[in-house]
């Protein structure tokens, strides 16, 4: 092998440096960089909030494919997020994201807020400070189950999966209450997005997805020629305590979790969310074909 | 099903196009650094230097060794904390992939090296050429046709592999098909339309790479 001049093996050197303070101990750096006392100041300073969200869950979020940039971002939740960098001050930054690298994301403290239809779960209070809820099951659907028309009669509550595969979303609230509320299955599968989940019931890969009522719904309806239906009469049973959709917030973040609570407050009294949400059901349907 | 796909098609086509421009433009970036740091990587297993080649060989190995996933997440995680400038979700994923590209460039280049025959050195060296003529004359024309086509193959396996980055929402084909099936909740048309586009998009590439390979063989 030919020798190498010093020129060369001077750039070599460089380079190898520069890979190894790139590959090697990444810890440490955020604290001392970081000069704002918590991420409340952080946002107002840096004058935009980063909310991470996964953009495949109408009508909390989806995305209109016929507009660009943040703009295709739409949804209940989309608008829950601009009305809380309104009530700041600051610009929103939309990040869509997996469902799992959303709560990643945020346990990490990589982005501000994750808005993604969130429920409380005792892991990720664990892993992240959750604002209060800001949207209840109790004056809309809650979560069920999606199965075949061809199931119907036969699949009428959770009592009824003892011989049959179940799939909800990975990390998910649903993912939960198949755990703790359906006694016996044959199979359990998770996936990545709830809608592979819909896909799987549609396809006979699973029997049973455990979902968001309204989510399964506008899936129903887009698909008439799937004849898939919601489980009727069937809830998931909810905890009062945990009930209502969250917002997840970095962990220790108590300043941003009370003013974000606060704006939270606002809304609920309004009440505006839920014309909100009637808004984006809508609004999808009209996507589709 | 036909008829989905051609209705879905003529509403959402531009969603496609814009992916696969993302795509492709993903993939050569991701090639054209891959190969500089790539032949970087290589010269320091060849170097001699022992420092160097243990370096080298650490590096392609934690690379080849690991998920490509994996350090898709590891970097999108990692590097906008030690970055000094802040860096976007798309500049982390596409440092990864050239990250994770050039450990199999060097690879392809250091094979193609070593596969120049030994005799042909040997005899360079008898002739008294000096060790870096020896190989810019003898040994790095006939490498270079060793590696093209292998760096060939490597783009096209790389139009492939950045699907891998629609985890994180990065622009390309795999973005739009989940997009689009999002927006329509149609997920088999928006596959198959997606399916054909990487398929027409590979065979091309892969077409003309058999055209360069032949021709590089009738100078042989």
């Amino acid at each position: 092998m030919g020798k190498i001049n010093k020129k060369n093996l001077m750039i070599l050197l460089t380079a190898a440096m520069i890979t190894l303070t790139a590959t090697a101990c990444n810890q440490g750096s955020k604290e001392s960089s970081e000069a704002p006392a918590n991420r409340l100041e952080a946002i107002m300073e840096r004058g935009y909030i980063e909310v991470a969200t996964e953009p495949y869950f109408a009508p909390y979020e989806f995305i209109d494919p016929s507009k660009k940039g943040d703009e295709q971002y739409v949804g209940s939740d989309m608008e829950l997020a601009k009305y809380i960098a309104e009530e700041l001050g600051v610009e929103i930054r939309i990040v869509p994201l997996e469902f799992s690298a959303v709560l990643g994301s945020i346990t990490e403290g990589k982005y501000d807020l994750a808005i993604s239809a969130l429920s409380y779960t005792p892991a990720r209070a664990e892993a992240m400070n959750m604002s209060k809820g800001y949207y209840f099951a109790e004056n809309a659907p809650g979560h069920g189950l999606l199965i075949r028309k061809a199931d119907k009669g036969i699949i009428n509550g959770p009592d009824d999966l003892s011989d049959k595969i179940v799939v909800a979303q990975s990390g998910s609230l649903q993912e939960l209450f198949v755990n703790e509320q359906v006694p016996k299955f044959k199979e359990f599968k998770r996936v990545s997005a709830t809608t592979d989940g819909f896909l799987m019931v549609q396809e006979g890969k699973a029997d049973a997805c455990a979902a968001s009522i309204p989510m399964a719904q506008l899936y129903v309806e887009a698909n008439p020629d799937a004849n898939l239906m919601v489980v009727e009469g069937f809830e998931f049973v909810m905890d009062e305590e945990t009930a209502g959709t969250r917002i997840g917030i970095p962990k220790g973040e108590d300043e941003l979790t009370e003013k974000i609570n606060s704006i939270i407050d606002e809304v609920l009294e309004s009440g505006i969310f839920e014309d909100w949400h009637i808004e984006y059901t809508e609004y999808a349907k009209s996507l589709g074909l | 099903m036909i008829d989905t796909i051609i209705k879905l098609w003529s509403k959402y086509d531009y969603v496609y196009i814009d992916g696969l421009l993302g795509t492709l433009w993903l993939a050569a970036v991701t090639v054209m650094a891959a190969t500089a740091v790539g032949t970087i990587i290589a010269l320091m297993r060849l170097s001699g230097v022992r420092l160097l080649d243990r370096f080298a060989g650490l590096y392609i190995c934690v690379l080849r060794g690991t998920p490509i996933l994996l350090q898709l997440y590891f970097f999108w995680l990692t590097l906008p904390k030690i970055s000094p400038i802040t860096l976007s979700d798309t500049a982390c994923i596409v440092i990864a992939l050239i990250v994770n590209a050039s450990a199999y460039v060097a690879e392809v280049i250091r094979a193609g090296i070593q596969a120049v025959d030994k005799g042909q050195k040997e005899a360079a060296k008898s002739l008294g050429l000096s060790d870096r003529n020896t190989f810019r004359y003898i040994v790095f024309p006939q490498a270079i046709k060793n590696i093209l086509p292998a760096l060939g193959n490597e783009y096209i396996t790389m139009v492939k592999q950045t699907s891998l980055a629609s985890v994180f929402f990065v622009q390309e084909l795999m973005t739009s098909y989940r997009t689009v099936q999002s927006a329509t909740f149609l997920a088999i048309p928006s596959l198959v339309i997606v399916g054909v586009i990487y398929l027409v998009v590979t065979t091309i590439l892969s077409k003309g790479l058999d055209l360069f390979e032949r021709r590089l063989q009738r100078n042989e």
